[in-house]
């Protein structure tokens, strides 16, 4: 199976259904760009995680839109796209700039099903780039996918792996809901095995990368790879643990979650999140109202900070959950 | 030492994570101020100038042209003229990196391809199957554990996803393989050694009624057992017992070995339609707040029956016994109006006609349609009111006004051979006459046996609004009128 990076593997997908799809159109800041530059060439930026190489020489400017700086107005364009029968893509550059857009999301293109009576379809995928680690600052690290997750009308994938982000790019944009797309920007250059083809994975299923039985670990994110570390280290200590990545936060596997938890009793949920109605909450909620008679110890809920995402490298470290955290909360279940 | 200037690689733009040095512009000794391009610095993106970010001398460069350092390395050191070597070297010694996102090195910049291949005896990375089938992780775990083909198990999730329910259904119902490794932890059937999944409440539950929770059935997911599971368990197995006397089986051919009895009785629940429950409401009422007495007589009816004859033929009409009832009852409420009354509460209402409410059952309960003014209407008139009320009211076509009112009622259950039986008064009204069957009875007369066609009925009076010996009056003259029934005809 071929390895690539998380980065290659959505422009694997969005490639494919450029190619497959010609209502399919991208549209954000800077995706082409570079027509501002000393050489006047476009797709000199290729998107500034560099995800749409060749796209502008590809599909040409009627497909692939540079777009003002308004995040309202790329949101509400790709909405209105949407309804009258394209299938647009559209980048929000960082997770952070939703306030510019929450009303095109939240308000219109989550309802626009529900208050048409079904008569119209809003098939877009939100493509953002999320999540602290980078020194990106208060105001370019935070996730937002708790805030939307909450949103009914809207679907939330948020991948860990190359592999997965593929798969549920696939699916994005063929779903004729909207989605919004969570991408790790410290998981860009993060590789992993992705196949071959164009099978999407569907949306509502958790991907369980450890199995075991003394714990069950839900992470979101960039948080499974650290889960990962965590579990992996614990093998010394006889302790083996259930690690189940939702893959999507809504819709929400709710059964592989409590099956596994079920089986192990135990339940660590880590979410880069911040502490208050985040993911993590609710899904240790779910847990506890479900399955409360599985439980042999409390929940683990491990969070970032209820703080603005640090500049210093150093706080920001502090800020963020730690491999060390993970393995003291599965060793805290087990007590 | 506070003098110390550390030269590292710096972090330009979010995703740099290391530099590489392409041209040094200063050597060891050279003076530079803040400001100064010391280096050429490439990154995959860019090729930028590094400048100094404090005057001094350069006391020492640690990297050669052509190095990739990752960011936050220390590259050279600028300090004051006069440091020494041992300064130098002991700056550099402690010298730590803030580098940012290092912990990218462990958990991301490695291969995610390889799920934990130091770890054999950790948690394992599930094995992999060609994801043809769909079901969630747990479901594939418990399948792998028990035997199961789980391409076998139907799903009953979303999209027909099959869920470690659906796959432990599967096996209770035999679907596993016989090699299965261990008992299935969450099997209600006996389990040998496993523990029984129940909740604490069922536990101490089953505990207090000596109840053996292997032999509960769970209801809960995973069959687990609820305090609700374990008292049906109770209730079933004491009710069985009490039964005893109606075997299901009872038709089975004796030479059948094993008689099967249920250990509990099967029950139906259905809800109350509307009439049901207003008719119990209605009833529970008038038997809580109407003081009944009950009054009987015994009518002899072989007159009524030969006039009865004698005017269907003459007429062409095909009234029944009860129309001449309801005739009779009509005019001796007329004779005895007293007792066409209604009662309300400190109030009693009495009618200028008699409104008969006549008892009609129909599928699932009773309704009592009403002929209006019966001492006004022909024994034909009657027939065809009656007829046609109770066809409309077995199709419920009744309207409000032919049910609403009335001041005496009249059941008759003859035709299921009742004998006798007492009635429940129909609130408001005063009264009402439960008639029984004819039937050939021995019968004394002038001291001597004979035999004559008896009807025994029974008046339920509302004692508030009639006495006893209003009652017995009416009834006196319900029977003349049909011992004789000449004057029901005219």
């Amino acid at each position: 199976m071929p390895v690539m990076t998380y980065r290659e593997a959505v422009t694997e997908a969005l490639t494919i259904e450029m190619n497959r799809d010609e209502t399919v159109v991208i549209m954000g800041e800077d995706v082409a760009g570079g027509a501002g530059g000393s050489s006047g060439v476009r797709d000199n930026q290729s998107g500034i995680w560099g995800t749409y190489p060749q796209f502008h020489a590809k599909y040409g400017e009627n497909r692939f839109i540079d777009t003002p700086i308004s995040e309202a107005a790329i949101v509400a364009a790709a909405a209105g796209a949407a309804l009258t029968g394209l299938r647009p893509i559209a980048e929000i550059m960082f997770a952070d700039f939703m306030g510019y857009c929450l009303d095109q999301i939240q308000n219109q293109a989550a309802k626009f099903r529900y208050m048409f009576g079904g008569t119209a379809e809003t098939p877009m995928v939100v493509r953002t780039a999320y999540g602290a680690g980078l020194s990106a600052a208060a105001q370019h690290s935070q996730c937002m996918y708790s805030q939307i997750t909450h949103i009914p009308g809207i679907k939330v994938a948020v991948p860990s792996k190359p592999a997965d982000a593929k798969g549920l790019m696939l699916t994005a944009i063929r779903d004729n809901d909207p989605v919004i797309f969570f991408e790790h920007k410290a998981l860009m250059a993060a590789t992993g095995e992705v196949p071959e083809g164009d099978e999407g994975i569907p949306f509502g299923e958790a991907a369980m990368y450890r199995e075991g039985d003394d714990c069950t670990v839900v992470a979101i994110g960039r948080m499974v790879h650290f889960a990962e570390t965590a579990i992996d280290s614990l093998a010394g200590e006889g302790i083996t643990c259930d690690l189940v990545d939702p893959r999507t936060t809504s819709p929400l596997d709710e059964e592989t979650i409590l099956e596994s938890v079920e089986h192990t009793g135990r339940l660590v949920v880590v979410d880069e999140s911040n502490p208050r109605c985040s993911v993590a909450s609710d899904i240790a909620g779910i847990v506890a109202s479900k399955a409360f008679s599985a439980l042999k110890a409390p929940i683990e809920i491990i969070t970032s900070a209820h703080s603005p995402v640090p500049f210093s490298p150093v706080l920001e470290q502090a800020y963020l959950p730690s491999v060390d955290e993970i393995t003291a909360a599965i060793r805290k279940t087990q007590d | 030492m506070a003098d110390m200037t550390a030269v590292a690689m710096p972090k330009w733009g979010l995703e740099m994570t290391e530099g590489t040095v392409v041209k040094v512009h200063v050597a060891v000794g050279d003076e530079v101020t803040k400001g100064q391009t010391i280096m050429d610095i490439e990154t995959e993106k860019i090729a930028n100038e590094f400048e100094a970010e404090a005057s001094g001398v350069i006391k020492k460069i640690i990297v050669n042209e052509g190095d990739t350092k990752v960011i936050g390395e220390l590259l050279a050191i600028i300090g004051p003229a006069d440091a020494s070597d041992a300064d130098v070297d002991e700056f550099e010694g402690s010298y730590v990196s803030v580098a940012v996102g290092r912990v990218e090195a462990t958990s991301t910049a490695a291969p995610a391809a390889a799920p934990a291949p130091a770890a054999p005896a950790a948690s394992s990375a599930p094995a992999s199957d060609d994801g043809s089938v769909k079901a969630s992780p747990p479901a594939k775990r418990l399948a792998r554990k028990l035997g199961v083909d789980i391409a076998q198990v139907t799903g009953t999730g979303r999209g027909g996803r099959i869920s470690a329910d659906d796959v432990q259904a599967f096996a209770d119902a035999g679907g596993a393989a016989p090699a299965a490794e261990e008992a299935p932890a969450a099997a209600p059937a006996p389990a040998a050694g496993g523990e029984v999944r129940a909740t604490p409440g069922a536990k101490r539950l089953a505990k207090e009624l000596g109840i053996d929770l292997a032999t509960v059935a769970g209801s809960g997911r995973g069959g687990r057992i609820s305090k609700e599971d374990v008292e049906a368990a109770a209730a079933g197995g004491g009710g069985a017992g009490s039964y005893g006397s109606t075997p299901v089986t009872a038709e089975a051919a004796p030479a059948a070995p094993a008689q099967v009895i249920p250990g509990d009785n099967a029950v139906t629940v259905e809800t109350m339609n509307n009439m049901r429950k207003t008719i119990a409401k209605r009833l529970t009422e008038s038997k809580q707040n109407v003081p009944h007495f009950y009054l009987t007589v015994d009518v002899e009816i072989d007159n009524l029956l030969a006039r009865r004859a004698k005017y269907n033929k003459a007429n062409g009409t095909k009234a029944s016994v009860n129309d001449f009832i309801i005739r009779a009852a009509g005019l001796a409420l007329k004779a005895v109006p007293k007792a066409n009354v209604q009662f309300h509460g400190d109030e009693l209402h009495y009618f200028e006609n008699a409104d008969i409410s006549i008892a009609v059952a129909i599928d699932g309960g009773l309704i009592t349609p009403i002929v209006r003014a019966a001492n006004l209407k022909s024994v034909a008139q009657i027939a065809d009111e009656v007829k046609d009320l109770a066809a409309r009211a077995r199709e419920n076509k009744l309207k409000l006004d032919e049910i609403q009112g009335g001041s005496f009622s009249i059941s008759n259950l003859g035709m299921f051979g009742i004998k006798h039986f007492d009635a429940v008064i129909n609130p408001p009204q005063g009264a009402i006459l439960a008639v029984g069957a004819g039937e050939e009875r021995l019968v004394a007369k002038n001291g001597a046996a004979a035999v004559a066609t008896v009807m025994t009925v029974t008046m339920s009076c509302d004692h508030r609004a009639i006495d006893g010996a209003l009652g017995a009056e009416f009834l006196a003259s319900f029977k003349e009128l049909l011992e004789e029934p000449l004057a029901l005809v005219i």
